[in-house]
């Protein structure tokens, strides 16, 4: 029997997962403790923000390992559309199509950047695109954890307190941001859905903070424009996070008007000028957005109960946390410095972006809810890493040596009760993934045989360039595994074009109209049909049996399992040689 | 009052009114919080714990068969041998004939005379109990009540910590609540004296630490969604230690009394609606919760014809699927213990060949009398599907052989055949 091989090689056959996830969970919370304990035996404060980050660090790294190595396959495969269509996505680029396709050819999409450094990331094989999909979050949660430091040390002023909170403010963005229970509700757990499943949603993350200090730091025009550069960067990696992050900005220089600060024209000024900036620059992806998602467009998808439990759910679902960074974002905001506030105005804007779902839920447009969750998540966690930090600061402030003054070691002493405190609640801490998140759990199971034999056959018997056409729930599983582009997909929103894709799909399934078939020759490239047993939802009426009595289909791959046939066709044209 | 149960029941079953309970459960928080800035501690507390009950409420009744039963291993061999340390004569022996009696909380309420249907309901009366227990335990160690209700407010909804709320454990495991209060009594009856009062105060920073490292390993090593019982309990004790400096912060935090007041109604609102019980939702977070649902009414009536028409000292003969349910419906001893038990028991169970070999001969419709006699098998239960014994075919004469009669049979395809001498 062949050994199951995770993609880091290893066989794991006979491997005992509960054990292995145990025993990254009881690992992250000794490595907290040592750690922990070594802040109260150092001499003095420094170093306590370098403890607290690389416990942040260790903490990402023990969760990512704790989901990864026990699967054979890429996380998210097998089980979720938005994942295979990102790695059919991938796929493509990879191939060397361009990224501002998706894998529905010649389609015009708006989230160019991830596919592209995905394909750049694999040095553009398509066979090393799942690696890239493995490692992925362990960077991007890295590069968070540095992004939020950076920006918060460079923002503030470098005493060891600053130092030790921007630590606490990485290590609460990266692993506060979900909570044990989150498993059960509707947007599951924000940890996984944004690092793990969607990795270029979590680039969003990791630049937003950069942006911030770029504007914190904003004062002369030069600034300014380059403030509004790294903004647009953050709009490339994932739109919805720029929209959020100017609607902060909004936030803050309305809180800049509303608290009277003498400084307020110099804020509307920076603000207007950056996303005035970001906006002309990315403006060409705002008419790919509009062009190419009908984003306006209201649908009882998007429709929510006027009893709805949403506003609710974004803030006190995360209980005390949600406290502790109201407390962090308030005494951030007060401090003074201009990226404290701005990073607190975000904290915010964003919990008064999520109570607005429930009013655009009444019109049907309640769209995104999940992301505007995982973004509130996000500021929630950060700032309640700050908000412990600050209390346990205020408590041990109140010890006095002798002298009546502060202990020396105060700020290790408190980053040291933190951690403590925050232990419980640090997602490497409880994480289970075979218990909390179905991705992985569907990413466990082998792939079925009747996607993953036909999908093997493309990758190594069709061109590189093969345009698939019939089976459009099939269409996902083509691009995902078999890394070849299809002319229609479910799983994707329709192209602008796609009436006259369905016409000359139409004319090469009944084998009624050879200039349509021509056009889909010349305008798409198409070049095989694939249709199973369970019918074609175009054709219903069609069976395999009756393509296959088509001249124009010229069946290569026909096979039958258990669960259904698979049958690809190779499309002849009438000037190809028989 | 039966039939209004059953209202409420068909009403919380449905998904479309956790919502309508998460509203409510705001508003309780709500009330609580403007009591408590209106310095009515105790008002607050005791809405807080109204709410707590309807949020645990909503959830535990709807559990309408044993919790567990032919889902999870543990669970099953208790519910098994309560039935029979009930109902099935002599009380001291084991459900499945030949073993010993396994202890636990239910079956020893069982044993000493409590009503099945009473005992079927203790894993629910034990996460009330947890509730009641979280409720008052601070009012035990604080002489100032106001710090005592803030701590229990602040307990009731699952703790400082989100998501490690005790209810789900307790549930699974109830005699875990008997160990849980027994330390809260001894720790009672040490702050009772002064010395070790004083100690516990002294080096209470200590312990919260130690405490809190605890239950985060025993959270680490047992994994998931459910907080283990300890885990959960730890939590709530730390949090009643944490309630006092807690508030302590507030004051130091805010500018009047009034500003701490508002910011000790903000923190029990958040805390309230966020630790845990306001999202429960056992139906996903506990496996055994979904088929506890059900009442399962097919089986029900066969086993309630058992345990009304077969002797209370015979022992029943089934398949190992239908053997636990016998035990924990019906309350009669079984030959054949449950899949769950594994193979390990299985292989300890005294002379398993003379088992077998009866089990075959009722198989072959022919039970051999020497052996039945030595079980105390008087009666034959199949299920849907399974086959009926081949009757027809000619008894051997090797030495006496019973027949089988059918007795029992409903639509269900349930069907109970006596063991008959000829």
């Amino acid at each position: 029997m062949t050994p199951v091989l995770n993609l880091f090689g290893f066989n794991l056959d006979g491997m005992d997962v509960g054990i292995l996830i145990a025993g990254t969970r009881v690992g992250f919370i000794a490595l907290t403790l040592l750690g922990a304990l070594l802040l109260t035996r150092a001499g003095d404060s420094r170093g306590a923000g370098r403890v607290v980050l690389a416990i942040g660090a260790l903490g990402h790294l023990s969760a990512w390992f704790a989901t990864m190595f026990p699967l054979p396959a890429v996380y998210g495969t097998n089980g979720s559309m938005d994942r295979e269509n990102h790695l059919g996505w991938a796929n493509v680029v990879a191939l060397g199509f361009s990224p501002f396709r998706t894998f529905q050819v010649n389609h015009l999409h708006f989230e160019p950047l991830w596919p592209f450094l995905t394909a750049l990331a694999s040095g553009f094989n398509v066979d090393r695109v799942d690696l890239v999909f493995q490692w992925a979050p362990l960077v991007m949660g890295l590069a968070l954890l540095f992004s939020v430091r950076l920006a918060w040390v460079r923002g503030l002023d470098g005493s060891e307190e600053n130092t030790t909170g921007a630590a606490f403010a990485a290590l609460g963005a990266l692993l506060l941001m979900a909570a044990p229970g989150d498993f059960s509700g509707l947007f599951r757990d924000p940890w996984a859905l944004t690092l793990l499943l969607k990795p270029n949603h979590a680039l969003g993350l990791v630049l937003a903070p950069l942006a911030a200090l770029a504007l914190a730091r904003a004062g002369t025009w030069r600034t300014r424009l380059f403030a509004g550069f790294v903004l647009q960067l953050v709009g490339w990696a994932f739109v919805i996070h720029m929209a959020l992050f100017a609607a902060g900005l909004a936030v803050f220089v309305a809180l800049a008007w509303v608290t009277q600060r003498s400084d307020r024209m110099k804020d509307l000024i920076d603000t207007l000028t950056a996303v005035g900036a970001n906006l002309v620059i990315v403006s060409p992806y705002l008419v790919m957005l509009v062009v190419g998602y009908p984003f306006l467009q209201g649908s009882d998808n998007f429709r929510l109960s006027p009893f709805t439990e949403r506003p609710f759910e974004g803030p006190l679902r995360m209980g005390s946390l949600f406290l502790l960074s109201a407390f962090g974002a308030w005494t951030t905001y007060r401090s003074g410095p201009r990226i404290g506030r701005i990073l607190a105005s975000q904290w915010l804007a964003a919990h008064l972006i999520w109570q607005l779902f429930p009013i655009l839920g009444l019109i049907g447009q309640a769209r995104e809810q999940d992301e505007a969750f995982y973004w509130c998540r996000f500021w929630t966690g950060l700032f309640a890493g700050v908000g412990m930090f600050r209390i346990a600061l205020l408590a041990t402030d109140r010890f006095r040596n002798d002298h009546g003054q502060r202990p020396a070691r105060r700020v290790a002493v408190a980053a040291a009760l933190s951690l403590v405190l925050l232990a419980p609640s640090l997602l490497p801490a409880w994480w289970d993934p075979e218990r909390m998140d179905q991705y992985f759990v569907a990413a466990s199971r082998p792939l079925p045989d009747w996607i993953e034999e036909p999908t093997r056959f493309m990758r190594d018997n069709t061109p590189r360039d093969a345009v698939f056409a019939g089976d459009r729930v099939y269409a996902r599983w083509i691009a995902a595994y078999g890394a070849r582009r299809v002319l229609l997909a479910n799983s994707m929103n329709a192209p602008k074009d796609a009436i006259r894709r369905r016409e000359i799909e139409g004319a090469i399934l009944r084998d009624d109209s050879a200039a349509l078939a021509d056009e889909g020759r010349r305008r798409f490239a198409l070049q095989f049909v694939l249709a199973t047993s369970n019918g074609l939802e175009q054709a219903p009426d069609l069976t395999l049996d009756d393509l296959a009595s088509h001249r124009n289909l010229e069946p290569v791959y026909d096979r039958q399992f258990p669960a259904m046939r698979v049958v690809i066709f190779k499309i002849r044209y009438g000037d190809d040689p028989s | 009052m039966i039939g209004l149960l059953s209202d409420f029941r068909g009403i919380a079953s449905q998904e479309a009114s956790i919502p309508a309970l998460r509203a409510c459960l705001v508003l309780f928080a709500i009330f609580a919080a403007i009591a408590w800035t209106r310095r009515r501690p105790l008002l607050a507390l005791l809405v807080l714990s109204t709410g707590g009950l309807v949020g645990l409420g909503y959830w535990l009744i709807q559990i309408v068969s044993p919790l567990g039963l032919g889902t999870d291993p543990a669970l099953t061999l208790v519910w098994a041998q309560a039935g029979v340390s009930a109902l099935a004569a002599p009380r001291g022996s084991g459900f499945v004939w030949g073993t010993p009696a396994q202890l636990s909380l239910v079956s020893t309420l069982a044993s000493v005379g409590a009503p099945l249907d009473f005992v079927h309901v203790v894993p629910q009366m034990a996460a009330f109990m947890t509730l009641v227990v979280v409720m008052l335990t601070p009012f035990a160690f604080s002489r100032n009540r106001t710090t005592a209700a803030f701590a229990a407010s602040l307990a009731l909804g699952g703790g400082v910590w989100p998501g490690v709320a005790p209810y789900g454990s307790i549930l699974l495991r109830p005699s875990a609540l008997l160990v849980g209060g027994g330390l809260v009594g001894i720790l009672w009856m040490a702050w009772q004296m002064r010395p070790a009062r004083r100690a516990l105060t002294r080096f209470r920073i200590t312990a919260v630490v130690v405490l809190t490292a605890g239950a985060a390993l025993d959270r680490a090593l047992a994994g998931g969604v459910e907080p283990s019982v300890a885990g959960g309990l730890l939590f709530a004790g730390l949090t009643l230690v944490l309630a006092s400096p807690v508030r302590a912060m507030l004051r130091v935090a805010s500018s009047s009394a009034a500003g701490a007041r508002r910011a000790e109604a903000l923190t029990l609102l958040c805390v309230f609606l966020g630790s845990g019980l306001a999202w429960w939702n056992p139906a996903r977070s506990i496996a055994d919760f979904g088929e506890a649902r059900s009442d399962n009414v097919a089986l029900l009536r066969a086993m309630d014809w058992i345990r009304g028409s077969v002797p209370k000292s015979s022992v029943v003969l089934a398949s190992p699927a239908y053997s636990a349910s016998i035990a924990a419906l019906a309350g009669r001893r079984v030959l054949v213990p449950p899949p769950t038990v594994g193979d390990a028991p299985r292989t300890a169970l005294p002379e398993p060949f003379r088992r077998l070999r009866l089990v075959e001969s009722v198989r072959l419709g022919h039970p051999i009398e020497r052996l039945a006699d030595a079980f105390s098998v008087t009666h034959l239960v199949l299920g849907p599907g399974e086959p009926n014994p081949e009757i027809g075919l000619e008894s051997p004469t090797d030495e006496p052989r019973m027949k089988l009669v059918l007795v029992y049979e409903d639509v269900r395809d349930f069907r109970v055949f006596r063991l008959a001498k000829k």
